[in-house]
């Protein structure tokens, strides 16, 4: 598959239907000249980190030498930088990820190449550095996970799922409004079984996530990408570096919020492909049949990810420190920093499986000056509440029925 | 008193150009400099609905119900309500919490001081008390300055203070500024420490800790007090904040009080807090606090150093206001709306228990001011965040005030963190 680089204008296919039709959302058809878009997750590889602390010795008469450790230092549940996914090595001036690169094979012996994030086995979580994940238990329950079995070497053995990385992804944004695109395509698409769950048979019986990021490719020859250059027609649109010889893929990061504290995390998979094609990720037929709507609720595999269509934008050439949202991450190219649900050491109810809750601001809202950045579930539900934010067309709000698998890395506060 | 001084740098309102913020009787004001009913901008005025969580149900397809419990639940330090002056007991459709009432004495005259526990830096009785933990409470001390008072613990369990006493009997009074709402042209505070009152006190006994013991009443005897349980409070006898205090559990001497509580952020969180003095006359009264002077002895500016006894509290000044009386903008913050809409400015507060280690109820005013340049941009929102705050700071788009760099306004306001809404 290819990807565009994310700075390099991306040719639209003209005419080309659009797909994204989530619960009864309004869709187009038009034809646009080319655009430039970056993936939308992966986009801040190319710009600072909008959303980084700053220096707390701003405004203070001493220098930043002179104050205490950050308070997670002492206690990872207070506030400060911590980082979740500990089996890898973040990059925050690239925003990017280095995990341990796991090799497997399916069935029939083609090779999988994937990563491992989070797992419902708590202790080999802790042990492995991935996230822990409860709610993943109710994810396997609707066949939505792939079986596999864990090899002599080392090696997992999948019985299904394929993804074809050939293709290349494909964004024109909407025309007058960014959002929804007219063209989406995604740039892998996983076959009917592929999911990124799997279910480790001899391993506790124990749900991971395992997104794939190459297939059917040799070692050697993803070995060519030890030091980047990577070929998007064989691997993610979000490596930036895979390394079989070392055991490691560099992958690009997304940022977010949860709980109003900066994040970042990784966007791989999405169950819809237009969704798929905004995120830079894979689209997974295999999780359209997670259960969403549930939020936290028994049995709920899913987290709520608050998404905006209409945050503010840029204003001139300047980024708007409030900006956010798809219409800006269509016409800026950063991302549209999206809000989390609970993650680990803010809450308990934490799954890589986001229930996509798409929110637009009313026009009497945008006209009362009431519209800004929002970093927190809770503030947006209030907003909601009270008839400022609705889903999309001023549809009620909730679940738009698409999931993103997204594994978060990193608290950045 | 810097912000004093800067507020009449600023505004050159008729209030400032009479050289006083207290004195100017409101016969001599014109209509517009009249004072308004607008209350205190801390407790009274405001209502729980404008910053409280919203049910987690909202656009989900269970009801809330079905919502397993907050995770604050499970432990503290996660997201969710969490009171953390436990020994209170919060009231969040009233917005007050209701506390025990100590009965101590001044050494000098034997006169009853009437106050509250709120924080200490003795650890383990913080828990066993109920009360805050401040490790930085062991640095208001300074031997030779009035940033802390001293006391003792006598026999029979109660603290004698060694100084500081408080007038309650001035009408606290607030008139928006003529130009802009805020500096306001009059702030007379409701109570009025003498030089050496400070809410903080510092035992001499009881392992030397520090404690924030504010001061309700003075020198008034415990059957008057008791009558405020159904007659409304004399704030000419009482802290403004009181709403009601009344006798037990148990013996006659037991006495609760009920106070006022202030909404706010810490870390995107909504909380309550108590503001029960300032170091400043206009700060104690925007805050409806008692102006306790040696609070001023107390080094601000230096946040999260070895000694420094402050945390930074973060304060908008024209922050978005309401548009009509009749709807809350949900952006709505600050000095502006505060003076204008009579609730509160929802200030910033940086740490508190269970979300940093570096709490103290000693809050560092640090004043922003969004410039207009980022107004005219549309950049002007609710903050609710100190790193987010920062950061618009860094990029130009929060200054000080009138332009001037931001920082420490010198001025210290005593807010004991009580609960946190999520």
């Amino acid at each position: 598959m290819t990807a565009a680089p994310l700075t390099k204008p991306i040719l639209a296919l003209p005419g080309h239907p659009v797909v994204w039709n989530p619960r009864g959302f309004s869709s187009g058809r038009l034809a646009l000249a080319a655009v430039v878009v970056a993936s939308l997750a992966a986009s801040a590889a190319h710009a600072q980190i909008e959303t980084q602390p700053p220096p707390p010795s701003i405004g203070a008469d001493i220098p930043a030498t002179y104050f205490g450790p950050a308070p997670s230092a002492v206690d990872k549940f207070l506030i400060g930088p911590v980082q979740l996914l500990t089996a890898g090595k973040v990059d925050l001036t690239e925003v990017t990820v280095t995990l341990p690169l796991y090799r497997g094979q399916l069935k029939d012996g083609r090779k999988v190449w994937s990563i491992l994030t989070d797992t419902d086995d708590e202790p080999n979580a802790e042990a492995l550095g991935l996230n822990f994940s409860s709610k993943l238990t109710y994810a396997a329950l609707c066949g939505t996970a792939r079986n596999a079995v864990s090899e002599l070497d080392g090696s997992i053995t999948f019985d299904r799922g394929a993804v074809d990385f050939s293709s290349e992804r494909v964004v024109t944004p909407g025309s007058p409004v960014p959002f929804p695109p007219t063209v989406g395509l995604p740039g892998s698409t996983g076959d009917k079984d592929y999911t990124p769950l799997v279910l480790i048979k001899n391993a506790g019986n124990h749900v991971y996530n395992a997104p794939m990021v190459a297939f059917d490719v040799s070692a050697a020859d993803l070995d060519k990408s030890c030091d980047g250059n990577v070929d998007h027609k064989k691997v993610h649109d979000k490596v930036v570096k895979i390394c079989p010889r070392d055991g490691t893929v560099t992958l690009a990061l997304t940022i977010g919020f949860s709980f109003s504290r900066p994040v970042l995390y990784l966007s791989t998979e999405a169950n819809d492909p237009v969704l798929a094609s905004l995120e830079g990720a894979t689209y997974a037929p295999g999780l359209a049949n997670i259960p969403v709507g549930g939020d936290d609720s028994a049995l709920s595999p899913v987290e709520r990810i608050f998404v905006e269509s209409n945050g503010p934008t840029n204003v001139g050439g300047e980024v708007n420190p409030q900006r956010q949202g798809l219409n800006s991450a269509l016409t800026d190219g950063r991302g549209p920093l999206n809000v989390l649900g609970g993650i680990p050491t803010i809450a308990t109810d934490y799954s890589p499986l986001w229930d996509v809750n798409l929110g637009e601001w009313t026009q009497e809202a945008i006209t009362k000056g009431y519209r800004s950045r929002v970093t927190d579930e809770f503030q947006i539900l209030g907003l909601v509440l009270r008839g400022y934010l609705t889903g999309p067309g001023g549809k009620p709000y909730g679940s738009t029925g698409l999931v993103v698998n997204c594994p978060i890395v990193q608290r950045l506060l | 008193m810097k912000l004093s001084i800067t507020l009449c740098l600023l505004a050159l309102t008729a209030a400032c150009s009479q050289g006083s913020t207290s004195a100017t009787p409101a016969a001599e004001l014109s209509p517009i400099c009249a004072p308004q009913k607008v209350g205190s901008l801390n407790g009274g005025a405001v209502t729980g609905s404008e910053i409280n969580p919203a049910p987690p149900s909202i656009g989900a397809d269970v009801p809330a119900g079905y919502f397993g419990p907050a995770p604050s639940t499970v432990n503290p330090k996660l997201v969710g309500p969490v009171l953390l002056l436990k020994a209170g007991t919060v009231d969040l459709e009233a917005l007050t919490v209701t506390l025990p009432l100590y009965q101590g004495r001044l050494g000098a005259t034997g006169k009853p001081v009437w106050f509250i526990l709120t924080d200490t830096d003795d650890k383990e009785n913080a828990a066993a008390l109920g009360l805050n933990f401040s490790a930085k409470l062991a640095y208001a001390y300074t031997p030779g300055k009035k940033g802390t008072r001293t006391g003792t613990v006598d026999n029979e369990g109660t603290i004698v203070f060694d100084q500081g006493t408080v007038d309650f009997s001035p009408v606290h009074k607030v008139t928006k500024g003529t130009t802009t709402p805020f500096p306001p042209a009059e702030a007379v505070p409701g109570s009025v420490g003498d030089a050496d009152y400070s809410p903080v006190v510092k035992l001499s006994n009881a392992g030397g800790h520090t404690y924030n013991a504010p001061v309700l009443a003075f020198d008034v005897p415990a059957d008057t007090l008791a009558g405020f349980c159904t007659s409304p409070a004399d704030h000419a006898l009482v802290h403004d904040k009181v709403v009601k205090i009344c006798r037990g559990p148990g013996g006659e001497d037991n006495f609760t009080v009920t106070l006022s509580l202030t909404l706010g952020f810490s870390f995107g969180r909504p909380v309550v807090y108590l503001s029960t003095e300032s170091s400043d006359e206009v700060a104690a009264t925007l805050e409806g606090a008692t102006f306790a002077p040696g609070l001023r002895d107390i080094t601000v500016g230096r946040d999260d150093s070895a000694f420094s006894a402050v945390e930074r509290l973060f304060a908008v000044v024209n922050g978005p206001q309401n548009l009509s009386p009749t709807e809350v903008n949900p952006q709505r913050q600050g000095f502006y709306s505060a003076l204008s809409d009579g609730r509160g400015p929802l200030n910033v507060l940086g740490g508190l228990p269970t979300i940093a280690t570096d709490y103290s109820p000693l809050w560092d005013v640090n004043l922003v001011e969004w410039t207009a340049g980022a107004i005219a941009k549309g950049y002007r929102a609710r903050v609710n965040e100190e790193f987010q705050i920062l950061g618009l700071v860094s990029r130009g788009f929060l200054t000080g005030p009138g332009g001037k760099a931001f920082g420490s306004t010198g001025i210290i306001v005593n807010c004991p963190i009580v609960q946190r809404l999520l």
